[in-house]
Protein backbone atom coordinates (compact mmCIF):
# COMPACT_ATOMS: atom_id res chain seq x y z
CA UNK A 1 0.00 0.00 0.00
CA UNK A 2 1.83 3.05 -1.21
CA UNK A 3 -0.65 5.95 -1.80
CA UNK A 4 -1.74 7.21 1.86
CA UNK A 5 -5.29 8.18 2.16
CA UNK A 6 -5.45 8.76 5.79
CA UNK A 7 -5.02 12.50 6.22
CA UNK A 8 -2.54 12.27 9.30
CA UNK A 9 -0.34 10.26 6.94
CA UNK A 10 2.17 13.49 6.44
CA UNK A 11 2.45 13.75 10.02
CA UNK A 12 3.53 9.88 10.33
CA UNK A 13 6.30 11.31 8.21
CA UNK A 14 7.40 13.81 10.15
CA UNK A 15 7.26 12.15 13.54
CA UNK A 16 9.71 10.02 11.23
CA UNK A 17 11.88 12.93 10.42
CA UNK A 18 11.78 14.01 14.12
CA UNK A 19 10.09 17.49 13.22
CA UNK A 20 7.39 17.39 15.65
CA UNK A 21 6.70 19.11 18.76
CA UNK A 22 6.09 17.25 22.10
CA UNK A 23 2.35 17.64 21.76
CA UNK A 24 2.14 16.56 17.98
CA UNK A 25 3.83 13.80 18.73
CA UNK A 26 2.03 12.19 21.47
CA UNK A 27 -0.81 12.16 19.43
CA UNK A 28 0.62 10.84 16.20
CA UNK A 29 2.01 7.94 18.17
CA UNK A 30 -1.51 7.34 19.73
CA UNK A 31 -3.03 7.41 16.46
CA UNK A 32 -0.55 4.85 15.02
CA UNK A 33 -1.94 2.50 17.31
CA UNK A 34 -5.16 2.85 15.79
CA UNK A 35 -4.24 3.34 12.09
CA UNK A 36 -3.06 0.10 9.93
CA UNK A 37 -2.41 2.27 7.16
CA UNK A 38 -0.11 4.81 8.53
CA UNK A 39 1.38 2.11 10.97
CA UNK A 40 2.56 0.59 7.53
CA UNK A 41 3.65 3.78 6.30
CA UNK A 42 5.94 4.23 9.05
CA UNK A 43 7.53 -0.03 9.27
CA UNK A 44 8.25 1.25 5.00
CA UNK A 45 10.21 4.46 5.76
CA UNK A 46 11.97 2.54 8.41
CA UNK A 47 12.52 -0.66 6.44
CA UNK A 48 13.26 1.58 3.39
CA UNK A 49 15.57 3.74 5.30
CA UNK A 50 17.24 0.72 7.08
CA UNK A 51 18.09 -0.57 3.14
CA UNK A 52 19.46 2.50 2.10
CA UNK A 53 21.77 2.74 4.43
CA UNK A 54 22.65 -1.16 4.19
CA UNK A 55 23.22 -1.27 1.10
CA UNK A 56 25.71 1.41 1.05
CA UNK A 57 29.40 -0.43 0.11
CA UNK A 58 32.41 -0.03 2.20
CA UNK A 59 35.71 0.76 1.68
CA UNK A 60 38.69 -1.28 2.52
CA UNK A 61 40.99 0.31 4.94
CA UNK A 62 44.07 -0.39 1.96
CA UNK A 63 41.56 1.32 -0.30
CA UNK A 64 40.73 4.44 2.05
CA UNK A 65 44.53 4.80 2.95
CA UNK A 66 45.14 5.10 -0.88
CA UNK A 67 42.69 7.72 -1.54
CA UNK A 68 44.05 9.70 1.40
CA UNK A 69 47.57 9.88 0.56
CA UNK A 70 46.43 10.45 -2.85
CA UNK A 71 44.58 13.29 -1.47
CA UNK A 72 47.29 14.54 0.41
CA UNK A 73 49.22 14.76 -2.27
CA UNK A 74 47.56 16.25 -4.43
CA UNK A 75 47.23 19.59 -1.91
CA UNK A 76 51.07 19.33 -2.22
CA UNK A 77 50.93 20.05 -5.76
CA UNK A 78 52.64 23.48 -6.98
CA UNK A 79 49.96 25.40 -8.69
CA UNK A 80 46.51 24.89 -9.75
CA UNK A 81 47.84 24.45 -13.49
CA UNK A 82 49.48 21.60 -13.09
CA UNK A 83 46.97 19.97 -11.39
CA UNK A 84 46.04 17.03 -13.19
CA UNK A 85 48.35 17.34 -16.37
CA UNK A 86 47.02 13.57 -17.22
CA UNK A 87 43.74 14.23 -16.96
CA UNK A 88 44.00 17.49 -18.82
CA UNK A 89 45.75 15.77 -21.56
CA UNK A 90 43.34 12.85 -21.79
CA UNK A 91 40.29 15.53 -22.50
CA UNK A 92 42.39 17.50 -24.70
CA UNK A 93 42.82 14.36 -27.44
CA UNK A 94 39.21 13.02 -26.41
CA UNK A 95 37.85 16.63 -26.81
CA UNK A 96 39.84 17.94 -29.83
CA UNK A 97 38.96 15.51 -32.39
CA UNK A 98 35.21 15.55 -31.61
CA UNK A 99 35.37 19.57 -31.42
CA UNK A 100 37.19 18.85 -34.98
CA UNK A 101 35.07 16.54 -36.11
CA UNK A 102 32.03 18.30 -35.30
CA UNK A 103 32.97 21.62 -36.68
CA UNK A 104 34.01 19.78 -39.70
CA UNK A 105 30.68 18.03 -40.03
CA UNK A 106 27.25 19.60 -38.66
CA UNK A 107 27.50 22.27 -35.88
CA UNK A 108 27.96 26.24 -36.31
CA UNK A 109 30.63 27.86 -35.15
CA UNK A 110 28.69 29.42 -32.03
CA UNK A 111 27.90 25.59 -31.20
CA UNK A 112 31.47 24.26 -31.67
CA UNK A 113 32.39 27.47 -29.37
CA UNK A 114 30.22 25.95 -26.64
CA UNK A 115 31.36 22.97 -27.22
CA UNK A 116 35.14 22.84 -27.42
CA UNK A 117 36.13 23.44 -23.89
CA UNK A 118 33.84 20.40 -22.46
CA UNK A 119 36.47 17.17 -21.79
CA UNK A 120 33.97 14.17 -20.85
CA UNK A 121 32.25 14.16 -17.89
CA UNK A 122 35.24 11.91 -15.80
CA UNK A 123 37.28 14.72 -16.34
CA UNK A 124 35.49 17.75 -16.59
CA UNK A 125 35.32 19.17 -12.99
CA UNK A 126 38.76 17.84 -12.16
CA UNK A 127 40.10 20.27 -14.54
CA UNK A 128 38.75 23.21 -13.45
CA UNK A 129 40.52 25.32 -10.64
CA UNK A 130 37.73 26.05 -8.63
CA UNK A 131 34.73 24.92 -9.37
CA UNK A 132 32.37 25.85 -6.26
CA UNK A 133 33.41 29.88 -7.04
CA UNK A 134 33.42 29.64 -10.54
CA UNK A 135 29.97 27.68 -10.83
CA UNK A 136 27.58 29.55 -13.26
CA UNK A 137 23.88 30.08 -11.77
CA UNK A 138 22.26 29.56 -14.97
CA UNK A 139 21.47 26.36 -13.58
CA UNK A 140 18.06 24.11 -13.89
CA UNK A 141 17.66 24.65 -10.37
CA UNK A 142 18.05 27.82 -9.64
CA UNK A 143 18.03 27.63 -5.78
CA UNK A 144 21.29 25.21 -6.07
CA UNK A 145 24.65 26.72 -5.14
CA UNK A 146 26.71 25.12 -3.06
CA UNK A 147 27.22 25.82 0.51
CA UNK A 148 29.70 29.14 0.98
CA UNK A 149 29.41 29.94 -2.78
CA UNK A 150 28.75 33.54 -2.03
CA UNK A 151 31.88 33.58 0.12
CA UNK A 152 34.00 31.58 -2.35
CA UNK A 153 34.54 34.22 -5.17
CA UNK A 154 37.54 35.66 -3.17
CA UNK A 155 38.78 32.30 -2.08
CA UNK A 156 42.44 32.28 -1.73
CA UNK A 157 44.45 29.56 -4.14
CA UNK A 158 45.51 26.61 -2.07
CA UNK A 159 48.80 26.79 -0.31
CA UNK A 160 51.35 25.92 -2.82
CA UNK A 161 53.55 23.43 -1.90
CA UNK A 162 51.49 22.58 1.62
CA UNK A 163 54.11 22.12 4.55
CA UNK A 164 51.60 19.36 6.19
CA UNK A 165 52.33 16.52 3.51
CA UNK A 166 55.92 16.71 5.18
CA UNK A 167 55.20 17.40 8.88
CA UNK A 168 52.43 14.53 9.41
CA UNK A 169 52.87 11.08 8.40
CA UNK A 170 49.01 10.76 6.87
CA UNK A 171 48.78 6.97 8.03
CA UNK A 172 50.32 7.30 11.27
CA UNK A 173 47.39 7.39 13.42
CA UNK A 174 45.98 4.64 11.46
CA UNK A 175 48.64 2.06 11.97
CA UNK A 176 51.43 3.62 14.08
CA UNK A 177 53.61 2.58 12.06
CA UNK A 178 57.89 3.05 13.13
CA UNK A 179 58.75 5.66 10.78
CA UNK A 180 62.61 6.71 10.62
CA UNK A 181 62.13 10.21 11.67
CA UNK A 182 64.50 12.95 10.63
CA UNK A 183 64.89 16.76 12.12
CA UNK A 184 61.68 18.39 12.05
CA UNK A 185 63.45 21.39 11.05
CA UNK A 186 63.69 21.06 7.91
CA UNK A 187 63.94 23.76 5.34
CA UNK A 188 61.02 25.04 3.04
CA UNK A 189 63.97 24.32 0.20
CA UNK A 190 64.48 20.46 1.27
CA UNK A 191 60.70 20.11 1.47
CA UNK A 192 59.82 21.22 -2.07
CA UNK A 193 62.92 19.09 -3.30
CA UNK A 194 61.57 16.04 -1.61
CA UNK A 195 57.80 16.85 -3.24
CA UNK A 196 59.97 16.68 -6.45
CA UNK A 197 61.98 13.91 -5.65
CA UNK A 198 58.90 11.69 -5.56
CA UNK A 199 56.60 13.16 -8.43
CA UNK A 200 60.05 12.44 -10.54
CA UNK A 201 59.55 8.87 -9.41
CA UNK A 202 56.00 8.47 -9.91
CA UNK A 203 56.07 9.89 -13.37
CA UNK A 204 58.54 7.04 -14.01
CA UNK A 205 56.36 4.65 -12.78
CA UNK A 206 53.37 5.69 -14.13
CA UNK A 207 55.44 5.74 -17.53
CA UNK A 208 56.29 2.42 -17.07
CA UNK A 209 60.15 2.86 -16.62
CA UNK A 210 60.58 0.77 -13.77
CA UNK A 211 63.97 1.02 -13.60
CA UNK A 212 64.24 4.23 -13.47
CA UNK A 213 61.20 4.44 -10.97
CA UNK A 214 62.79 1.97 -8.33
CA UNK A 215 66.13 4.00 -8.44
CA UNK A 216 64.46 7.05 -7.63
CA UNK A 217 62.21 5.85 -5.26
CA UNK A 218 65.29 3.98 -3.62
CA UNK A 219 66.94 7.51 -3.46
CA UNK A 220 63.75 9.33 -2.01
CA UNK A 221 63.75 6.79 0.48
CA UNK A 222 67.89 7.20 1.18
CA UNK A 223 67.54 11.26 0.83
CA UNK A 224 64.10 12.02 2.84
CA UNK A 225 64.13 9.53 5.46
CA UNK A 226 61.63 11.44 7.43
CA UNK A 227 59.46 12.33 5.08
CA UNK A 228 55.72 11.03 5.37
CA UNK A 229 55.46 9.42 1.74
CA UNK A 230 58.54 7.09 2.38
CA UNK A 231 56.18 4.42 3.56
CA UNK A 232 54.96 4.42 -0.24
CA UNK A 233 58.14 4.90 -1.62
CA UNK A 234 59.48 1.58 -0.20
CA UNK A 235 56.14 -0.36 -1.56
CA UNK A 236 56.40 1.47 -4.45
CA UNK A 237 59.72 0.04 -4.91
CA UNK A 238 59.16 -3.13 -4.40
CA UNK A 239 56.20 -2.71 -7.06
CA UNK A 240 58.77 -1.06 -9.40
CA UNK A 241 61.29 -4.04 -8.94
CA UNK A 242 58.90 -7.02 -9.28
CA UNK A 243 57.38 -5.33 -12.96
CA UNK A 244 60.91 -4.53 -13.96
CA UNK A 245 61.51 -8.59 -13.46
CA UNK A 246 64.17 -8.28 -10.52
CA UNK A 247 62.21 -10.41 -8.12
CA UNK A 248 65.09 -11.15 -5.71
CA UNK A 249 65.98 -7.41 -5.22
CA UNK A 250 61.42 -6.83 -4.95
CA UNK A 251 61.74 -9.39 -2.30
CA UNK A 252 63.88 -7.96 -0.37
CA UNK A 253 62.27 -4.42 -0.91
CA UNK A 254 58.84 -5.81 0.19
CA UNK A 255 60.46 -7.27 3.50
CA UNK A 256 61.94 -4.11 4.39
CA UNK A 257 58.38 -2.36 3.78
CA UNK A 258 57.08 -5.32 6.02
CA UNK A 259 59.77 -4.88 8.86
CA UNK A 260 59.42 -0.72 8.79
CA UNK A 261 55.82 -1.10 8.35
CA UNK A 262 54.02 -4.63 9.75
CA UNK A 263 50.77 -2.77 10.15
CA UNK A 264 51.41 -0.93 6.86
CA UNK A 265 48.35 -0.05 4.56
CA UNK A 266 49.66 -2.09 1.55
CA UNK A 267 51.17 -5.00 4.07
CA UNK A 268 48.80 -7.58 2.42
CA UNK A 269 50.09 -6.64 -1.45
CA UNK A 270 54.03 -6.63 0.36
CA UNK A 271 53.40 -9.64 1.74
CA UNK A 272 53.04 -11.09 -2.06
CA UNK A 273 55.92 -9.78 -3.04
CA UNK A 274 57.95 -11.03 -0.36
CA UNK A 275 56.73 -14.25 -0.84
CA UNK A 276 56.10 -14.80 2.92
CA UNK B 1 61.73 19.22 31.01
CA UNK B 2 58.74 16.93 30.46
CA UNK B 3 59.41 14.25 28.66
CA UNK B 4 59.68 15.24 24.52
CA UNK B 5 57.13 14.16 22.46
CA UNK B 6 57.60 14.06 18.76
CA UNK B 7 55.77 17.20 17.33
CA UNK B 8 53.37 15.31 14.72
CA UNK B 9 52.45 12.58 17.24
CA UNK B 10 51.09 15.65 19.37
CA UNK B 11 49.63 17.24 16.23
CA UNK B 12 48.21 14.55 14.95
CA UNK B 13 46.25 13.46 18.27
CA UNK B 14 45.39 17.52 18.50
CA UNK B 15 43.74 17.23 15.00
CA UNK B 16 42.25 13.98 16.23
CA UNK B 17 40.33 15.69 19.22
CA UNK B 18 39.75 19.18 17.26
CA UNK B 19 36.03 19.89 16.25
CA UNK B 20 35.23 19.99 12.42
CA UNK B 21 34.67 23.66 13.04
CA UNK B 22 38.21 24.05 14.44
CA UNK B 23 39.57 21.57 11.63
CA UNK B 24 38.02 24.35 8.70
CA UNK B 25 39.11 27.02 11.01
CA UNK B 26 42.65 25.59 10.34
CA UNK B 27 42.52 25.17 6.67
CA UNK B 28 41.21 28.53 6.47
CA UNK B 29 44.35 30.20 7.82
CA UNK B 30 46.14 28.39 4.99
CA UNK B 31 47.17 24.88 6.94
CA UNK B 32 46.01 21.47 5.24
CA UNK B 33 47.10 19.71 8.02
CA UNK B 34 43.60 19.44 9.48
CA UNK B 35 42.83 17.95 6.03
CA UNK B 36 43.62 14.39 6.45
CA UNK B 37 41.69 14.40 9.62
CA UNK B 38 38.45 15.60 7.76
CA UNK B 39 38.97 12.99 5.31
CA UNK B 40 39.05 10.18 7.78
CA UNK B 41 35.81 11.27 9.51
CA UNK B 42 34.12 12.15 6.19
CA UNK B 43 35.00 10.24 3.49
CA UNK B 44 32.79 7.29 3.64
CA UNK B 45 29.67 9.62 3.81
CA UNK B 46 30.74 11.33 0.84
CA UNK B 47 31.60 8.54 -0.95
CA UNK B 48 28.30 7.23 0.08
CA UNK B 49 26.80 9.81 -1.76
CA UNK B 50 28.48 9.85 -4.97
CA UNK B 51 28.70 6.72 -5.48
CA UNK B 52 24.44 7.09 -6.47
CA UNK B 53 25.00 10.33 -7.51
CA UNK B 54 27.25 9.51 -10.50
CA UNK B 55 26.85 8.20 -13.57
CA UNK B 56 29.58 6.30 -13.72
CA UNK B 57 31.16 4.58 -10.92
CA UNK B 58 34.60 5.14 -12.11
CA UNK B 59 34.25 8.80 -11.36
CA UNK B 60 33.32 8.30 -7.42
CA UNK B 61 37.28 8.03 -5.91
CA UNK B 62 38.21 11.07 -7.67
CA UNK B 63 34.79 13.36 -6.92
CA UNK B 64 35.88 12.60 -3.49
CA UNK B 65 39.00 13.45 -3.83
CA UNK B 66 37.59 16.59 -5.67
CA UNK B 67 35.34 17.26 -2.57
CA UNK B 68 37.98 17.26 -0.03
CA UNK B 69 40.43 19.80 -1.66
CA UNK B 70 37.23 21.95 -2.97
CA UNK B 71 36.43 22.26 0.76
CA UNK B 72 39.69 23.08 1.52
CA UNK B 73 39.67 25.74 -0.51
CA UNK B 74 36.51 27.03 0.67
CA UNK B 75 37.14 26.41 4.20
CA UNK B 76 36.93 30.24 4.71
CA UNK B 77 33.24 30.26 4.07
CA UNK B 78 32.62 26.98 6.46
CA UNK B 79 30.05 28.69 9.34
CA UNK B 80 31.86 28.33 12.91
CA UNK B 81 29.86 25.83 14.76
CA UNK B 82 28.57 23.80 11.95
CA UNK B 83 28.94 19.96 11.34
CA UNK B 84 31.65 18.86 8.66
CA UNK B 85 29.07 16.66 6.65
CA UNK B 86 26.26 18.52 5.58
CA UNK B 87 29.10 21.19 4.17
CA UNK B 88 30.90 18.10 2.50
CA UNK B 89 27.91 16.89 1.07
CA UNK B 90 26.75 20.22 -0.24
CA UNK B 91 30.33 20.14 -2.01
CA UNK B 92 29.68 17.27 -3.18
CA UNK B 93 26.28 17.87 -4.86
CA UNK B 94 27.51 20.83 -6.57
CA UNK B 95 30.27 19.47 -7.82
CA UNK B 96 28.16 16.28 -9.44
CA UNK B 97 26.01 19.20 -10.67
CA UNK B 98 28.53 20.82 -12.96
CA UNK B 99 29.66 17.00 -13.85
CA UNK B 100 25.88 16.25 -14.48
CA UNK B 101 25.62 19.73 -17.09
CA UNK B 102 28.61 18.96 -18.74
CA UNK B 103 28.02 15.25 -19.57
CA UNK B 104 24.93 16.56 -20.61
CA UNK B 105 26.10 18.60 -23.40
CA UNK B 106 28.55 16.49 -23.94
CA UNK B 107 25.35 13.30 -24.38
CA UNK B 108 23.85 15.52 -26.71
CA UNK B 109 26.86 16.37 -28.71
CA UNK B 110 28.10 12.32 -29.07
CA UNK B 111 24.15 11.59 -30.10
CA UNK B 112 23.89 14.60 -32.54
CA UNK B 113 27.09 12.53 -34.23
CA UNK B 114 25.27 9.35 -34.00
CA UNK B 115 27.22 7.80 -31.14
CA UNK B 116 26.30 6.20 -27.81
CA UNK B 117 26.92 8.14 -24.69
CA UNK B 118 28.62 6.84 -21.99
CA UNK B 119 27.48 3.85 -20.66
CA UNK B 120 25.01 3.53 -17.74
CA UNK B 121 26.44 3.36 -14.06
CA UNK B 122 27.26 0.06 -13.72
CA UNK B 123 26.25 -1.88 -10.51
CA UNK B 124 28.50 -1.83 -7.85
CA UNK B 125 30.41 -5.28 -7.62
CA UNK B 126 29.49 -5.67 -3.41
CA UNK B 127 28.38 -8.56 -1.98
CA UNK B 128 25.50 -6.80 -0.41
CA UNK B 129 23.98 -5.68 -4.07
CA UNK B 130 24.20 -9.29 -4.81
CA UNK B 131 21.11 -8.96 -3.40
CA UNK B 132 17.89 -9.15 -5.49
CA UNK B 133 15.80 -6.60 -3.36
CA UNK B 134 19.00 -4.48 -2.97
CA UNK B 135 19.93 -4.42 -6.34
CA UNK B 136 16.22 -3.59 -6.63
CA UNK B 137 16.18 -0.51 -4.45
CA UNK B 138 19.65 0.59 -6.28
CA UNK B 139 18.05 0.83 -9.53
CA UNK B 140 14.73 2.52 -7.76
CA UNK B 141 17.28 5.10 -6.56
CA UNK B 142 19.03 5.56 -9.79
CA UNK B 143 15.82 6.26 -11.25
CA UNK B 144 14.95 9.21 -9.07
CA UNK B 145 15.15 12.17 -9.96
CA UNK B 146 18.30 13.91 -9.41
CA UNK B 147 17.19 16.12 -7.26
CA UNK B 148 14.75 13.89 -5.47
CA UNK B 149 17.97 11.42 -5.08
CA UNK B 150 20.12 14.43 -3.63
CA UNK B 151 17.44 15.30 -0.81
CA UNK B 152 16.84 11.26 -0.18
CA UNK B 153 20.60 10.58 0.16
CA UNK B 154 21.41 12.95 2.36
CA UNK B 155 19.23 12.45 4.87
CA UNK B 156 18.01 8.70 4.72
CA UNK B 157 21.46 7.54 3.60
CA UNK B 158 23.74 10.13 5.21
CA UNK B 159 21.79 10.87 8.27
CA UNK B 160 21.48 14.62 7.97
CA UNK B 161 18.60 16.16 9.32
CA UNK B 162 16.34 18.11 6.95
CA UNK B 163 17.69 21.70 7.62
CA UNK B 164 21.38 20.05 7.37
CA UNK B 165 20.62 19.21 3.95
CA UNK B 166 18.19 22.50 3.28
CA UNK B 167 21.62 24.48 3.93
CA UNK B 168 23.84 22.37 2.18
CA UNK B 169 21.87 22.28 -0.79
CA UNK B 170 20.49 25.92 -0.51
CA UNK B 171 17.35 25.18 -0.70
CA UNK B 172 14.49 25.74 1.99
CA UNK B 173 13.69 23.10 4.35
CA UNK B 174 9.76 22.93 3.31
CA UNK B 175 11.41 21.73 -0.29
CA UNK B 176 13.69 19.00 1.15
CA UNK B 177 10.86 17.81 2.94
CA UNK B 178 8.66 17.88 -0.04
CA UNK B 179 11.28 16.19 -2.28
CA UNK B 180 12.28 13.65 0.62
CA UNK B 181 8.29 12.91 0.81
CA UNK B 182 8.00 12.33 -2.98
CA UNK B 183 11.08 10.55 -3.24
CA UNK B 184 10.40 8.06 -0.61
CA UNK B 185 6.98 7.58 -2.13
CA UNK B 186 8.23 6.64 -5.52
CA UNK B 187 10.92 3.90 -3.50
CA UNK B 188 7.93 2.72 -1.52
CA UNK B 189 6.06 2.39 -5.15
CA UNK B 190 8.99 0.81 -7.11
CA UNK B 191 9.47 -1.72 -4.05
CA UNK B 192 6.04 -2.63 -3.27
CA UNK B 193 5.79 -5.86 -1.18
CA UNK B 194 9.33 -6.27 -1.01
CA UNK B 195 9.56 -3.94 1.94
CA UNK B 196 9.94 -5.58 5.37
Amino acid sequence: MTGSTCDRAALVEALFDGRLGPSERTSTERHLKTCSECAELLRDLTSLQEMLRSSTSTISPLDHQRARLALLRETARPSAAKRRPVALLIAGLVTLPLAVWASASMFSPLRVREMKPVPPAATVASSTALPVASSPQADEDQEMAAPGARDTASMPAPPAPSSFIMRRHPTSRAHNAPVQKAAPSASAQELSQASVDFAEAMKALSRGDFSASAIKLDRFVRTHPGDPRVEEAIYLSAIALERDGRSTEAKEAARRYLIAYPDGAHRAQASRVAGD
Amino acid sequence: MSPRRRPDESRAERLAQATDTELFDGMAQGDLGPLGELFDRHHASVRAFAERMLVDSADVADLVQETFLTASRAAASFQSGAAGKPFLLGVAAQLIRRRRRSFARLRTMLEALGRTPMAPRPTPENDLLEREEAKLLDAAVARLAHAHREVILMVDVGGLSGVEAAKALRIPPGTVWRRLHEARAELRERMKRRLR
